[in-house]
């Protein structure tokens, strides 16, 4: 299990010569050099960036949502944005850990932030803002975005070439991910893991 | 006791947001006394320039990664006793361990909140006042 309780991949959980789809759950995040892999999931609110090595050829993607980002400056290293930044940051290093080790061969493309239900605050637009923010302040260009919007997505990524195919989904769908989606991040709190090692 | 806000820390990570949330923990702890480093090579001289009483360092780095500053560190006469807290989204159990070969006096796993940032604190220079 990594530092999010996510589950840090290679990806190599296909049968052999076979196509295989790896769902990366919200708060999950997969990296994978196979080429047979496909990375999938379906954003609402929700951001899932894709981070790819483009000498080494490996790439990831998370998964994650600030569901209680204020946006007041204090907020800015709050549990939720905390959150957020652990979630980059495991996924990038991870990338970078199996890839070149070098920033300046990320290609980043980010999805998601969406904005389904227009009674409610719009949670998908703080997140859009948290995931170019963190990008711009880390010195990361975005290669490629579909954020915003009033619609869900379903996104698949093959990390072995960096393609990313986005479909737009109805407006019923998107609704009911993004209940999900909020239900899920209420009970994500930050929450230090659980030292299995003690030192005094 | 030792008093947080006459503790210098030097804080080492290559992302502006990690060194953020960091600093603004140790904020929230008493520390006011705070250098950042955003490599192993630039906390390297942060540690000549400035009296450093504490180093949180992240493990992934891009010159000087983590465990070769600590080991770097541990080498100097001057340095080699200076407490070390590793800040890791690593949990692996040989990477802990071989953290700990080196001479690391405690770990935190990322994510981390001020209370376990306390707590690790603690267990390296003593209760906080």
């Amino acid at each position: 299990m990594s530092a999010l309780g996510a589950r840090v991949s290679n990806g190599l959980r296909s049968d052999e010569g076979r196509e295989k789809t790896v769902t990366v759950n919200q708060g999950g995040c997969e990296v994978s050099a196979d080429q047979r892999v496909t990375m999938a999931t379906v954003l609402g609110s929700c951001i899932s960036a894709c981070v790819r090595d483009s000498v080494a050829a490996i790439g990831g993607m998370n998964h994650f949502l600030l569901a209680d980002q204020s946006g007041s400056a204090k907020d800015r290293y709050g549990a939720s944005a905390r959150y957020g930044a652990f979630a980059m940051e495991q996924l990038i290093n991870s990338v970078l850990s199996q890839g070149t080790g070098r920033k300046g061969n990320l290609v980043i493309k980010v999805f998601g932030g969406g904005n389904i239900n227009s009674l409610q605050a719009d949670v998908g637009a703080r997140n859009v803002e948290f995931v170019r923010d963190f990008l711009l302040g880390e010195g990361y260009e975005i290669a490629s975005e579909d954020l915003g919007g009033n619609f869900a997505r379903r996104i698949m990524f093959k990390p072995a070439s960096g393609r990313v195919f986005v479909k737009r989904l109805d407006s019923d769908a998107g609704k009911t991910v993004v209940r999900e989606e909020l239900a899920i991040a209420k009970k994500r709190v930050v929450a230090p893991p659980v030292d299995d090692i003690e030192l005094f | 006791m030792p008093k947080a806000s006459t503790i210098s820390v030097l804080v080492v990570d290559d992302q502006q947001s990690m060194r953020g949330i960091c600093k603004f923990i140790l904020n929230q702890l008493g520390f006011q006394k705070i250098t950042e480093a955003k490599s192993g090579r630039d906390a390297l001289g942060k540690l000549q320039e400035n009296k450093i009483d504490l180093i949180i360092s992240d493990w992934n780095m891009d010159d000087i990664d983590g465990l070769t500053l600590l080991k770097v560190i541990r080498k100097h006469p001057k340095t080699k006793t200076m407490p070390f807290i590793m800040a890791t989204g690593r949990s692996d159990k040989e990477q802990v361990k071989e953290a700990i070969v080196a001479g690391v006096n405690n770990y935190i796993i990322k994510p981390f909140d001020a209370g376990s940032m306390k707590k690790k604190i603690e267990a390296v220079i003593g209760a906080l006042v």
